[in-house]
């Protein structure tokens, strides 16, 4: 817990400087928000860790930004387009990651980011995902993208 | 080059700006609550991506850039995470998706 708190302390500090810049007298409203968060979400998520392999990470990061386009610019046309050609529907996607821990819930948030999929609730062995089009390969879209993000984590201690 | 990178940030940003401008037609056009998100989340994520990247272009320092960057990615956890939180709430309400075909 101590060692959890200390390091989101380190992390919610950066993030402050970021945004207020160095002026000092951000501090005095700075500081206790920044302690108040850390203890808050070490509370809150307790000591459950993942290592991130940074290679992972890498190539994780220039699939999500051309996925994130290909989303953006399928969903645009598909809005612009005199036909909209919509064939939307749910499908329940088995989850291979463990529900009850962090790469489970990082993939149900960036299926909403990526092309023509929205994650409509995680359940404990399955994500319910509406698609916009159920004739563009949804299932295969999904497997990759929980394929990377298993790539991108190691799994750690804790509860 | 001075003039070719502010042209590149402004041809970014009006891109961007017109996937903002697109993401909302689906809003009005699309016919259900769950489509409606879908063009929100993906279209607002590339066009705020663009801004971002456009402004980087323009910013006199490194730290200034930092900030953008971090600006993107606290919005697309907040997109995604309220898209998350409507789609599901209405899907325990029981709405129904349309169907589909051209609509």
């Amino acid at each position: 817990m101590a060692v959890g708190v200390f390091w989101r302390v380190v992390f919610f500090a950066a993030l402050w400087w970021i945004w207020a810049g160095d002026k000092p007298a951000s501090w005095w409203f700075g500081a206790p928000a920044v302690l108040s968060a850390a203890f808050m979400a070490a509370r809150r998520v307790g000591d459950e860790s993942h290592r991130v392999r940074m290679r992972g990470l890498g190539m994780f990061l220039i699939y999500f930004v051309r996925a994130s386009f290909q989303g953006g610019v399928d969903v645009a046309w598909r809005a612009m387009s005199p036909r909209m050609r919509l064939r939307p529907g749910f499908i329940e996607y088995p989850l291979r990651l463990d529900a009850r821990r962090a790469p489970a819930v990082f993939f149900a948030n960036i299926i909403s980011l990526l092309p023509g999929t929205l994650s409509v609730e995680l359940g404990e062995t399955s994500v319910m995902v509406h698609a916009i089009d159920l004739e563009a390969p949804v299932e295969a879209q999904l497997q990759e993208l929980e394929r990377r993000i298993a790539a991108m984590f190691v799994a750690g201690e804790g509860a | 080059m001075e003039g070719v990178r502010e042209a590149l940030a402004v041809g970014v940003m009006v891109l961007g700006a017109l996937f903002f401008v697109a993401g909302s037609v689906g809003m009005l056009r699309f016919p259900d609550v769950y489509t409606r998100l879908h063009a929100l989340t993906k279209a607002d994520n590339l066009g705020m991506g663009l801004l971002v990247f456009g402004l980087s272009l323009q910013a006199p320092g490194w730290q200034l850039v930092l900030k953008l960057v971090l600006i993107w990615i606290f919005v697309m956890i907040a997109g995604a995470i309220s898209c998350h939180l409507v789609a599901r709430e209405a899907y325990r309400q029981g709405v129904k998706p349309e169907q589909g075909g051209d609509l």
